[in-house]
């Protein structure tokens, strides 16, 4: 597939698709699509995602995913738009080349990648008298093909070395490379030596890429 | 009648109106306007009483337009982020536009609507209203988010999310479709309810549903 973004600041994203081809999109984000193109679902079984695995994410309070991809079968074009002010990144992934992406933000995938939830991160917070444990979901994706998402708002790339780190808040967190670790600490500011309103923060810690972006 | 568009992240139109020289808006969309400016009501004749019934209730659309009358100038804003057209129509062209789209429209563009039903399925129950202006005259429409435009060969088909649709020429038919994804329960159960597009004629989208909650 060929893609392309259209428009700046919400923008949208332009896929041309030959004839045959086929690229997969979360449901309810085309925007509009060539008479010609054809519409299929995909199951995540269908993308070897196991039903325990499904039925495990869904337990924990489940990402903003459905349990399918809409697929669209070229030829002709279609465009996606996540109805969201920020930018769109199209990464095209060697094979064997994974990113985890923020649960939210994909907009569209070559059929060739494979697709699979996770939980990124997880911490516990106090609520009243209860405990309730709170995940980061991603979507890892793996090549050889093209992947394309948005981020709200602006998007910052850094690239760490081994061992070294940077911490972002967890709602900053976009996407990592794999190799890349993601663990929570707390951040509690200091007054007159007491830490109050302690919140979680992301801890990353390199080899691998990263992206933070300004939105939430 | 002069139109400026005042650029920004959520712009606004400035219309700059002669003696006598009038402009109509959706009621409640001003930004603000010069005290020389008069204010009007232009009572929408199209369907009835009944028609305004079922535009106020299922649309939510107000049964009358805001009417300004010049000298002076008067700003326009639809308070969302997003692109603004300002359009000359033609004697005789008519331009279909999506509810909510309309920014002004020079007073000598007779008004009309019309009602394009949804699929009556479940996510599509109702449809939704779009403007009809005719022209000779000057319009002024915001798009929410970035605008989208192509022309559609006799004939030719494209398909779009309901809320995608900006404007459009009216010699392009609208209709309400169910795509289903496939066959089975769950294929005709989870499914695209969306707009197609059936041309001739120009077709201007937009790449944020603006009744869809965004940032």
């Amino acid at each position: 597939m060929k893609a392309d973004t259209v428009g700046g600041i919400t923008p949208a994203v332009l896929v041309q698709l030959r004839p045959g081809e086929k690229v997969l999109a979360a449901h309810e984000i085309m925007l509009h699509m060539d008479g010609e193109v054809k519409l299929h679902r995909k199951t995540l079984k269908h993308l070897g995602v196991s039903t325990a695995h499904l039925m495990s994410m869904r337990a924990k309070g489940d990402s903003e995913e459905n349990y399918f991809f809409a697929e669209f079968e070229g030829p002709g074009n279609v465009t996606f738009s996540r109805d969201k002010a920020g930018e769109v990144r199209i990464l095209q992934l060697a094979p064997g080349q994974a990113i985890r992406l923020r649960s939210g933000h994909l907009i569209c995938f070559d059929e060739t990648v494979r697709y699979f939830p996770m939980v990124v991160a997880r911490w516990v917070v106090k609520k009243g008298n209860d405990q309730e444990t709170e995940y980061i979901f991603a979507d890892e994706l793996t090549g050889p093909g093209t992947v394309v998402f948005q981020s709200h708002g602006n998007i910052l790339s850094f690239n760490l070395q081994p061992g070294e780190a940077m911490r972002t808040s967890t709602e900053g967190w976009l996407a990592s490379a794999p190799t890349t670790q993601v663990n929570v600490t707390w951040f509690a500011p200091r007054m007159g030596g007491v830490g109050v309103n302690p919140r979680p923060v992301l801890h990353l810690v390199g080899p691998g890429s990263v992206m933070v972006h300004s939105g939430v | 009648m002069q139109l400026e568009t005042l650029k920004g992240i959520v712009p606004a139109v400035l219309a700059t109106l002669g003696p006598q020289e009038a402009v109509y808006c959706e009621h409640g969309i001003m930004l603000y306007k010069d005290p020389t400016v008069g204010v009007g009501r232009k009572t929408i004749k199209s369907g009835g009483m009944f028609g305004a019934l079922k535009r106020e209730t299922v649309g939510g659309i107000p049964f009358f337009l805001a009417e300004f009358v010049g000298p002076g100038s008067v700003a326009f804003s639809r308070d969302g982020v997003g692109e603004i057209r300002e359009i000359e129509l033609a004697p005789g062209e008519v331009l279909d536009v999506a509810e909510g789209s309309l920014l002004c429209a020079e007073n000598r563009i007779p008004y009309d609507m019309f009602y394009v039903s949804g699929t009556h399925r479940p996510g599509r129950m109702v449809g939704f209203w779009m403007d009809r202006l005719t022209g000779p005259g000057w319009v002024a429409l915001h798009g929410f988010g970035n605008i989208i435009s192509m022309s559609l060969a006799p004939g030719e088909k494209m398909t779009c999310d309901y809320g995608a649709l900006l404007w459009k020429s009216a010699s392009v038919q609208a209709k309400s479709l169910n795509l289903p994804f496939g066959g089975g329960l769950l294929g005709k159960l989870e499914s695209y309810e969306v707009l197609e597009l059936i041309g001739p004629g120009k077709v201007a989208l937009q790449s944020v549903d603006p009744k869809k909650p965004h940032s």
